[in-house]
């Protein structure tokens, strides 16, 4: 009696143990308050804002994107060096395992190149995110004021 | 001391105290009356008469730097092409002059382009009118645009970004220039400064 207790009590807690485990493996990416900034007329750029959370345990790359709104749309960042402002074009934004990453105003951003019409607030615009874990994430953005 | 009519020694220091706060208190009116205003925006040590410069706005008119005494400027080197940076600071320039009610008129905010290639008179003023109808955009050719850079010190220079569909993006000094109604170069201010410390220091020099 006491033996078996003591067995059962060792493959309950191994069983347990087992589910304490890690959990679906990979990166788990989504995006919060996206938001993409006016452009007054049409061929110009734009840039969209977003927080990029990963609850997974793999960190995961964003190395693009795509909208029928835009001739083309990349990753980049604003850097301000001494009072210049430059930008880079980044291939791929890291977004950390069980980390974010923050696209805000001044820093990272995902642009749109050659919109093909005026983005007023209050409009919505479908963009395509590429990551190279997770693959394709389709959002609508709104269009709103910079606060 | 002083006799009471009772004969009694008294101190008497209400009256005399009395004076000396009151020494003291005018003595401190008058430090802080001769406090002068301290700005938000970088001061230029010994202010002198801004460079003047001739260039062509978007409204059509040639705009010389000389002839707005009177108005506060306020200078901002960009272009349309840019979509953070230089759209951060036109909204900002927006709610300056939203801030500003019936002063605005007293205010210019001229956005001098850094890519005459790109910013055509019609770009740049359908860009700088769509953030506030007072934002002048201001163009020229190339070597007048070249030496107004020079003359405030503004670095620019196009860089091509490999792989990128932007074609070329141009790199550029991003602060902001006040001009007072003397037209003298006054302050500058870094990228990011609230619209509140713009509007305070502006409100200052109107008077």
């Amino acid at each position: 009696m006491h033996r078996s207790f003591i067995i059962a009590i060792v493959f309950v807690a191994t069983l347990s143990l087992s589910a304490c485990g890690a959990g679906p493996s990979g990166p788990q990416v989504s995006v919060e308050d996206a938001w993409s900034r006016p452009v007054p007329a049409a061929g110009g750029n734009g840039a969209v804002f977003m927080r990029l959370v990963n609850g997974g345990n793999e960190a995961d790359q964003l190395v693009g994107g795509e909208s029928p709104a835009a001739g083309a749309v990349e990753v980049h960042k604003t850097t301000m060096e001494a009072g210049v402002m430059k930008m880079e074009h980044i291939a791929g934004l890291e977004i950390p395992a069980k980390g974010k990453v923050s696209l805000e105003p001044g820093g990272y951003h995902v642009m749109l190149i050659g919109v093909n019409q005026a983005l007023q607030p209050g409009d919505t615009l479908p963009i395509t995110l590429n990551f190279e874990k997770s693959g394709e994430m389709q959002l609508e953005v709104q269009v709103r004021e910079v606060k | 001391m002083v006799k009471t009519r009772s004969g009694a020694n008294q101190p008497k220091p209400t009256a005399s105290f009395g004076r000396w706060l009151a020494l003291v208190g005018f003595i401190a009116l008058l430090l802080t009356a001769c406090q002068s205003y301290q700005f938000n925006g970088t001061q230029y040590p010994d202010p002198q008469l801004a460079p003047d410069f001739e260039l062509t706005a978007t409204n059509g008119e040639r705009f010389q730097l000389r002839d707005q005494q009177g108005q506060v400027v306020l200078m901002f080197f960009g272009y349309t092409s840019c979509p953070d940076v230089c759209p951060t600071t036109l909204a900002e320039a927006k709610r300056v002059l939203e801030g500003l009610g019936e002063d605005a008129d007293r205010v210019k905010f001229v956005f001098i382009t850094v890519d005459p290639e790109r910013d055509t008179p019609e770009v740049l003023g359908t860009y700088v009118t769509a953030f506030h109808p007072a934002i002048l955009g201001l163009t020229g050719a190339p070597h007048e645009l070249a030496a107004v850079r020079q003359a405030y010190g503004i670095f620019a220079e196009n860089e091509v970004l490999e792989g990128s569909a932007t074609g070329y993006i141009v790199n550029h000094t991003a602060r902001t220039f006040l001009v007072d109604p003397e037209g003298h170069l006054r302050l500058s201010y870094a990228y990011g400064t609230s619209p509140e410390d713009v509007l305070e220091d502006i409100r200052h020099l109107l008077g």
